[in-house]
């Protein structure tokens, strides 16, 4: 079981982003979550990555409970969680090279760290994850100057070299025109199965859902409404998850720095 | 694009308010000139002599017709070969270790960095109170003068070139420990968070996801340090630091005017090399940014090998000595003029010549108010003068006017650049001398240098931001057939006042402080007193003055923050 939450509840103040949520992902299951904007996807990425802590219930990623783990801990586990997010999250400023092995910091001591900035260490490591989502000839370009496509793909790599047990991906393709984020998200399907792990998507677009996802979670509310096989997903069920609401009255989520 | 310097510290601009409160300040604020200035004038005549010793302006006639011949000599200008060495070499000691305590304290004085600490990148409280207290433990150093910390480490430690780099160090350090807190937070902390997520630890995080994107803001706000440095150091050098400065007073004692000139010639060619080599590594940085691949730029990494090159050569040629650090007789020393300073009292003696006394409580705050009526009448006339010159001073670009025209401006505004960078070359101390020819000593010598000094450094904020002002509305007024006085009154100074404004109140801030090193050569107020108290080793009244410079230096920060609000 790579992923298990059990009645699972998150407020921030008086919004409610995730209202008791039951949960399990077997390892090396390829799980899409969907759902409108504000419906608590990104809060679940978080529960999922130790950035957020349930207000109540229990979040157990790869085996360890994250609602009450020691800093050490927590961080143990985070090292083999890969995360993807919408803005790409990468330091323009620095060679390509240097945000590919961002992802091994956690392994990494900090003398190693700071002189890789100097002399790029583990380079072979790097061209091989940048050679996989198709970038190879990119290693010492400077980060800013790629478009966002190129972004994310460094993004992915980033994942790679920290070889994580579990990817997740918050609307990794809500910054791509459509045919740029098909790449991607078939890039993360792809990449995942490589190394065996467990991914978690949150997409804005049901189609790219239906694609190479063995689950599609729907998400509204914080509440789960279907959990089922992509096609099994029927249009009356996506009219219900993404209906508006018959009072005009939805509850914005407050601006958090740390959702993109 | 890369913040010009002076401009971060200044541009911490909060929100606006409504023009009611406007008016109501600008009266306020132009009420508190006019006391000010009378303060001044009525402090002077306080004898019932004249305020204008009408002798003296044949002296200042002559130091100025020296600025077209200075003293050429070989020997002297040896001399003021090695003096310039040493007051650069200070000022690059000093700037180095400021930029170790400023680096150390940024991070620690950052939001940044203690939410990194907190568990789920939130605020801990543990990490609330690191911060505010970082924060808090800033401020006393900062409020407190370079040439302060001198005449306070001088007792100490004595003559020794240690001092000099300290007094440059510790508040120095402070400040750049706030300015880099400040682009620390100004910084995206996304990717940091990511890394985080991933199980990196904090430095290493820091390292990669905030440090890389924050470098560039660094490094250019370190150059803009040595370029203040540099004139510190000069400053410091009238306390008894060597350097420039002490030749300069030593001329100054003698008259010889000739030998002044060459010496202040020095320190502006120091300065514009300091500037010229900041902004060349600015632009350098700048264009990297674009850069698909970023190569070696052999300025940056030969800027990089100097600096590094220049400590030891500096440590060397200023002979430096950290002995007397860990020499037990100083620490000893340093004990026993802390137990001399407390109880802080109000000094000894008779106030005026001859006692360290302030006066009694009356009398302490009677000085504190003039004090802080020189600095408003300081930033009022630089204000004046910065907006008079500011003008003539912005390079012309873009069509619109004659090719004729044209290059008579652009000849009329190198002048007055070239007329802004003498200004403000020449430390206030200096300027201050020149106005005792002819003023009696007290505020408004002390006012007129400030102000003279300051309208240098004004003058050139103002034109930067004329430069950078949207051009088409200028040019529409220009076509209407406006002259170049309508176009600033009607297009310039409209666009630009909240930034003028801006500026004038983040000078003030740095002229309040600065009273201190023109009441050291006998302009009056605090520093004056100040300097009595330390030649007279009236240590427990030098603490009460220091706390009361410190008290003034928080209110008119106070009084700047609310003034800045008003006009934005």
């Amino acid at each position: 079981m790579a992923v298990e939450l059990r009645g699972v509840e998150v407020r921030y103040g008086d919004r409610v982003a995730v209202d008791g949520l039951d949960l399990t992902v077997d390892a090396g299951a390829h799980v899409a979550v969907i759902g409108p904007s504000g419906a608590g996807k990104s809060s679940l990425i978080r529960l999922l990555n130790g950035t957020a802590a349930p207000s109540v219930g229990s979040v157990r990623v790869l085996g360890a409970e994250l609602a009450d783990a020691s800093p050490r801990a927590l961080r143990a586990v985070q090292r083999r969680i890969g995360t993807v997010n919408q803005q790409f999250d990468l330091v323009g400023e620095l060679r390509v090279v240097h945000n590919v092995n961002a992802g091994r910091l956690g392994e990494w001591s900090l003398w190693r760290s700071v002189t890789s900035l100097l002399r790029p260490r583990e380079v072979a490591t790097a061209r091989a994850a940048l050679d996989r989502v198709g970038l190879a000839d990119r290693l010492t370009q400077r980060t800013s100057t790629l478009s966002g496509g190129e972004q994310q793909r460094v993004a992915i790599a980033r994942v790679l070299v920290q070889r994580p047990a579990v990817v997740l991906a918050d609307e990794p393709v809500a910054s791509l025109d459509p045919a740029r984020g098909a790449e991607i998200v078939a890039l993360l399907h792809e990449v995942t199965r490589d190394v065996g792990a467990t991914l978690l998507a949150s997409l804005h677009d049901v189609e790219l859902a239906r694609r190479g996802f063995d689950r599609v979670l729907g998400i509204r509310g914080g509440r789960l409404l279907f959990d089922t096989a992509p096609a099994q997903v029927t249009a009356t069920m996506i009219d219900a998850l993404y209906e508006l609401e018959p009072t005009p009255h939805i509850p914005v989520p407050p601006p958090h720095r740390s959702t993109g | 694009m890369l913040t010009q310097p002076a401009v971060r510290e200044a541009s911490r601009l909060p929100d606006r308010t409504g023009s009611r409160a406007r008016r109501r300040w600008t009266a306020v604020t132009l009420l508190a000139v006019a006391v000010a200035a009378g303060t001044a004038v009525g402090g002077s005549t306080v004898g019932g002599g004249p305020i204008v010793r009408a002798s003296g302006l044949a002296l200042v006639g002559e130091f100025f017709a020296a600025a077209v011949r200075p003293e050429l000599a070989p020997e002297f200008l040896a001399l003021t070969g090695r003096a310039a060495l040493t007051t650069l070499g200070y000022a690059v000691l000093g700037t180095a270790l400021s930029l170790v305590l400023g680096a150390a304290g940024g991070v620690l004085g950052s939001q940044t960095w203690w939410r990194m600490g907190g568990r789920r990148g939130g605020l801990t409280r543990r990490g609330r109170l690191a911060w505010v207290g970082t924060r808090a433990a800033l401020v006393v150093p900062r409020g407190i003068h370079e040439v302060v910390w001198g005449l306070l480490l001088l007792s100490v430690l004595g003559v020794e070139p240690v001092v000099a780099v300290l007094a440059i160090a510790i508040p120095f350090g402070a400040i750049t420990a706030k300015v880099f807190s400040e682009i620390i937070d100004d910084t995206d902390r996304r990717p940091a968070d990511t890394l985080l997520a991933a199980g990196a630890s904090r430095a290493a995080a820091f390292c990669y996801g905030i440090a890389p994107a924050a470098a560039g803001e660094l490094v250019s706000y370190a150059f803009y340090r040595l370029d203040c440095a540099i004139r510190s150091a000069a400053i410091l050098g009238l306390i008894g630091a060597g350097g420039l400065g002490f030749q300069l007073q030593l001329s100054f004692t003698a008259l010889r005017y000739p030998e002044i000139w060459t010496l202040l010639y020095a320190l502006v060619a120091l300065s514009l090399v300091a500037d010229s080599w900041g902004a060349a590594v600015r632009s350098r940085l700048a264009a990297r940014t674009g850069a698909t691949q970023p190569r070696r730029d052999r300025v940056l990494v030969g800027s990089l090998a100097v600096a590094l090159a220049a400590l030891p050569v500096s440590a060397w040629w200023v002979e430096l000595d950290l002995g007397p650090l860990v020499d037990s007789r100083s620490w000893s020393l340093a004990g026993e003029l802390l137990a001399a300073s407390l109880p802080p009292t109000l000094g000894a003696g008779p106030a005026g010549p001859g006692g360290s006394g302030a006066g009694g409580v009356l009398g302490l705050v009677t000085l504190s108010l003039q004090t802080l009526a020189m600095s408003v009448l300081a930033i009022a006339l630089a204000f004046t003068g910065g907006l008079l010159l500011a003008g003539p001073a912005a390079r012309p670009s873009g069509p619109g006017l004659g090719r004729s025209g044209r290059w008579a401006r652009r000849v009329g505004s190198a002048m007055v650049r070239l007329l802004l960078v003498v200004l403000r070359a020449i430390p206030p101390p200096v300027w201050a001398l020149v106005a005792l020819f002819v003023l009696v000593p007290g505020i408004l010598p002390g006012a007129v240098a400030l102000g003279v000094y300051t309208a240098g450094v004004l003058g050139r904020l103002m034109a930067e931001s004329i430069e950078n002002l949207d051009r088409r509305p200028l040019l529409a007024l220009r076509a209407q057939g406006a002259s170049a006085a309508q176009v600033f009154a009607y297009g310039v100074l409209p666009a630009a006042a909240p930034r003028f404004v801006g500026y004038g109140c983040y000078r003030w801030e740095v002229t309040i402080r600065e009273t201190v090193i023109v009441g050291v050569v006998g302009a009056g107020g605090l520093g004056m007193l100040l300097q009595t108290q330390l030649a007279l080793f009236d240590y427990g009244g030098a603490l009460t003055t220091i706390g009361s410079l410190l008290v003034l230096t928080v209110l008119v920060d106070v009084a700047s923050a609310v003034l800045r609000r008003t006009v934005r």
